[in-house]
């Protein structure tokens, strides 16, 4: 299935479909942006694809396990990885943000992450606010000011039970307040951003942050 | 922080959007079209889609009615009406909704549905809809269809036992287009640990207010007063954030005059 044919396009966002994602509501997001969207859901379906994409996006919704083996069923993290290592722009989103980590606590199937963030997916805590973590937060953004960190200076919406739970690591440039607990809102390493809200269900601040990141000058 | 959310319910009756007033009459207010490019240029946080059809002639959702909110919605969408299995309800998951909404299924028996679903599509996506009418001075469960009460209130919300869905809406029958406001005394008939949503009754700023200084109301849902009135979830979310009551950050007001799309008005009272 594909969102455009496969022809060529100045602006192509490649969206990885793994199965276990709200494809049709970040194809739009995409599309309202001006760029091309192509829905990729094997390896098989871009190797004879000369054209380079703009950037690609990892879209997830439900469960850490299942998703990542559906992803390596379809070959998709190694096309996945081959980009990021590449320098292609990869934004993870929600579910697709954890599984760019090392590793999951959710019914992970003994299934490991993509790896590029050293870290560990754990339950939120439940003591001062509800999980699953649903609805709108103020993120703060942290370290040094760029144009990516004054956009998610902003409200966006979340839905997730699981996160990422050490924004001490000088990866995380953004954090949401769960309760007490800092969570990373958003986690970026040069080329590579996970974002834990939808910027797709997050009108105008959402669409900023993706257009934004897909434009960025330098990386 | 969660910030509390501003959600117009949109009911949908034969393809036009419709307002009610103690869950009847219909009164037609527009197109679906319309009325979802309206509310979400306004910045509500959410949709609330309440397909009243269901419940009148057992239609679902058409293909034309999910790909209008697909392709319009950048906001989350619960949508609500004739979901009594757990297929309709996985169909509109998959074709645009990001939770489910389950009234009347549930009448007979909460229990027999409420778990699967919470199973299959996960806490987050099920949001539970319950009509109350107060009778004698006691809150009851209604069932507008067959005009008569399902359960004692409280008796219902503790059938729900471990299985908690994502939140739960309390509908208030007698408020519900009289836009005298929320029934706030609902609240305390409320003790669930999910978040809670009241519907029914809003006409004024004030009433969203006086409802959101209540730490247990987590969103509020309204209707007419976004129909029949001049007040927007924009200009809600100002006068809201300027009485400290913790809403998302929107774009400024002028914005909703650009905006401004005449709600129309159809048929001569408009009344069936």
């Amino acid at each position: 299935m594909t969102g455009t044919s496969m022809t060529s396009a100045d602006s192509e966002i490649w969206l990885i479909n793994h199965g276990y994602a709200n494809i049709s509501s970040v194809r739009n997001a995409v599309e309202k942006l001006g760029m091309k969207c192509v829905i990729v859901s094997s390896i098989d379906e871009v190797k004879a694809y000369s054209k380079e994409p703009k950037g690609i996006i990892l879209p997830g919704v439900g469960a850490f396990g299942p998703a990542m083996k559906s992803l390596r069923q379809k070959g998709l993290d190694r096309l996945l990885l081959k980009h990021i290592q590449f320098g292609t722009r990869v934004m993870g989103i929600c579910l697709g943000m954890q599984m760019l980590c090392s590793m999951s606590e959710e019914d992970s199937m003994n299934e490991r992450g993509l790896d590029v963030f050293k870290g560990v997916i754990t339950r939120l805590p439940e003591h001062e606010a509800s999980v699953p973590n649903m609805g709108w937060h103020s993120t703060t953004s942290r370290g040094q000011t760029d144009d990516l960190r004054i956009l998610l200076n902003a409200d966006f919406y979340y839905v997730h039970s699981y996160g990422y739970y050490s924004p001490s690591t000088s990866e995380c440039i953004a954090t949401f307040k769960h309760g007490s607990t800092d969570g990373v809102a958003a986690i970026r390493k040069g080329n590579v951003l996970g974002v834990q809200f939808h910027p797709e269900k997050s009108q105008a601040a959402g669409m900023r942050v993706l257009e934004s990141f897909f434009n960025l000058k330098d990386l | 922080m969660l910030k509390k959310r501003i959600i117009p319910s949109i009911l949908l009756r034969g393809g036009r959007v419709v307002t009610s007033q103690s869950f009847k009459p219909w009164r037609t207010v527009g197109s679906l079209s319309q009325y979802l490019k309206l509310q979400v240029g306004r910045e509500s946080d959410e949709l609330l889609i309440a397909n009243v059809d269901h419940s009148c002639s057992g239609s679902f959702y058409t293909d034309r009615d999910l790909r209008l909110i697909r392709s319009t919605c950048n906001i989350p969408v619960t949508m609500l009406g004739g979901v009594d299995s757990f297929d309709k309800a996985e169909y509109l998951i998959a074709h645009g909704a990001d939770r489910v909404g389950v009234c009347s299924a549930l009448f007979n028996n909460p229990r027999s549905l409420l778990p699967g679903l919470i199973q299959r599509l996960g806490r987050q996506s099920v949001v539970v809809d319950v009509p109350v009418k107060s009778i004698n001075g006691e809150y009851h469960v209604w069932d507008w269809r067959l005009q008569k009460p399902v359960s004692l209130l409280q008796d219902y919300l503790d059938d729900f036992g471990v299985d908690m869905p994502g939140e739960v809406m309390l509908s208030a029958v007698d408020n519900d287009g009289h836009m005298d406001g929320f029934n706030i005394d609902l609240i305390k008939c409320f003790s669930l640990n999910c978040p809670l949503v009241l519907r029914g009754g809003a006409g004024i700023e004030e009433h969203f207010y006086t409802a959101f200084a209540h730490k247990e109301v987590s969103a509020l849902a309204a209707s007419s007063v976004f129909a029949f009135s001049e007040i927007t979830p924009r200009t809600l979310h100002h006068a809201l954030a300027s009485q400290g009551i913790p809403v998302r950050h929107v774009g400024p007001l002028k914005l909703d005059n650009m905006l401004k799309i005449k709600t129309c008005v159809e048929g001569a009272a408009g009344l069936e």
